[in-house]
């Protein structure tokens, strides 16, 4: 919490000091970085006060309206659970979401879904992923497969939108009446299956350069079928690489380890298991980077 | 967690900086491996060898220091993270010109993440330094 005052301030000194100044400061302060902030920025006076403070303000607002384009009302589909969990490491993220019902003639036969990180914290990031959003959702709606969506999307950063950040995305599609899964992957963590007949838990391949760096992407489709009580794990960086108090990476084998003791459980006992064990993990150290997670179950018995 | 950076600068007809990471490269420290970049362009070198061989660990935050480090042996100002992309893909649209930088001794972990988002392709990887310098400074 008390780093908001030291981000904000950290660009306001760079705009009034230059950049060689502030860190010359920061350096002779002896002190970590946003103590020596803070103390530079209450030195500057009551007028540049006022603006830190308007600024957090309108920082707060930016944090309300930035969750509320990350929450999704998770969508009630018959005979499938839907759950997620968000945590920003700072106020606002980039890490970002999405999963909703394609309507195609007023039914919606099938699911949507997309999980991104838009590397780099903060303002900026969370800027793009407000652009890329919508912009994913779109795609996803009207190409043929996954790996269309993700070329197209793309194509839009490289040719139109180009920011100094990287966009890792996985999207996907779910037919809800068969269960088949297609997917494609462009430079994300690859999703974890875990099937609910008893047999390993594993993750699946294929994957592609992330968005907006190169021309074109040439990244397949993937097809996997959700039989009944088996799971689908989406997942951002945020959890394998939460770190712990001594300083250790969470990592993908924990998060494996963790899932297969959790099973079999709802979707929503996935999601609570994962994000606890992540927390406990990493206790009272600060959250090195944005945590998303979005799983998709097929329940074993529709009732 | 902590990274250390060492450098050492190796004359030649083209001069070339190794600067040897050590520990985990993440969004806490990346900024400091685009200044050990940046001081050893300003030393002279025009070739630059990451040596990696006690790199446990990158986030993807790594990734843009990487690119960066491309971009500063080219001669070119580093990208502002907060600005522009266009740099990158004009790499990318000229992947041979951005072997000034090599890296060596790439640990699994850190190779998984180049593999996974596609940006391996910037990047020779050799086995030591000393290769990876011999290569640059080019028999």
């Amino acid at each position: 919490m008390p780093d908001r005052a030291a981000d904000t301030g950290r660009a306001e000194l760079t705009k009034l000091l230059g950049e060689e100044r502030l860190a010359e400061l920061v350096r002779a302060a002896g002190q970590p970085e946003a103590t020596a902030l803070r103390e530079a920025l209450r030195s500057i006076g009551g007028a540049d006060m006022a603006a830190a403070e308007r600024i957090e303000r309108e920082l707060r607002v930016a944090q309300r309206v930035q969750r509320s384009l990350v929450l999704i009302a998770e969508p009630a589909l018959e005979g499938w659970e839907i759950a997620s969990d968000y945590r920003p490491a700072r106020e606002i993220g980039g890490d970002f979401f999405d999963a909703y019902p394609i309507l195609e003639g007023g039914d919606a036969r099938r699911l949507g879904f997309v999980i991104a990180d838009v590397s780099g914290k903060g303002i900026s990031a969370a800027l793009l992923m407000a652009f890329v959003r919508p912009l994913m959702r779109a795609a996803l709606d009207r190409t043929a497969t996954p790996a269309d969506a993700l070329e197209r999307t793309n194509r839009i950063l490289v040719d139109e939108r180009r920011t100094g950040l990287f966009v890792t995305a996985l999207c996907g599609v779910l037919d809800i009446e068969n269960g088949v899964v297609t997917f494609a992957n462009a430079g994300h963590e690859l999703p974890i299956l875990v099937p609910g007949d008893g047999s390993p838990i594993r993750s699946l391949p294929g994957s592609g350069p992330l968005l907006g760096a190169f021309g074109r992407l040439e990244v397949d489709d993937v097809r996997v079928e959700l039989h009944p009580g088996d799971a689908l794990i989406l997942y951002t960086d945020g959890i394998t690489d939460a770190l712990s108090p001594a300083g250790a990476r969470y990592g993908e084998r924990r998060l494996l380890d963790g899932v297969r003791r959790s099973r079999p459980g709802s979707a929503a006992d996935i999601c609570r298991g994962i994000v606890s064990s992540v927390t406990r993990f990493q206790r009272e150290a600060p959250a090195a980077d944005d945590l998303a997670l979005l799983i998709v179950r097929r329940p074993a018995s529709v009732p | 967690m902590a990274m250390t950076i060492e450098a050492e600068d190796v004359a030649g007809a083209r001069p070339v900086a190794v600067l040897t990471l050590a520990g985990e490269l993440d969004a806490s420290n990346y900024e400091r491996l685009i200044e050990a970049a940046q001081a050893a362009y300003g030393r002279g070198a025009r070739g630059l060898v990451l040596d990696m061989t006690g790199l446990t660990f990158m986030a993807s935050s790594g990734l843009v220091a990487l690119y960066s480090a491309v971009r500063i042996m080219r001669g070119d100002a580093p990208p502002d993270p907060e600005s522009g992309w266009g740099a990158l893909h004009e790499l990318a649209n000229e992947e041979s010109t951005a072997r000034n930088v090599r890296l060596a001794g790439v640990q699994p972990a850190v190779e998984r993440v180049l593999e996974r988002t596609g940006l391996r392709r910037l990047f020779e990887i050799d086995a030591s330094s000393t290769e990876a310098t011999a290569a640059l400074q080019g028999a």
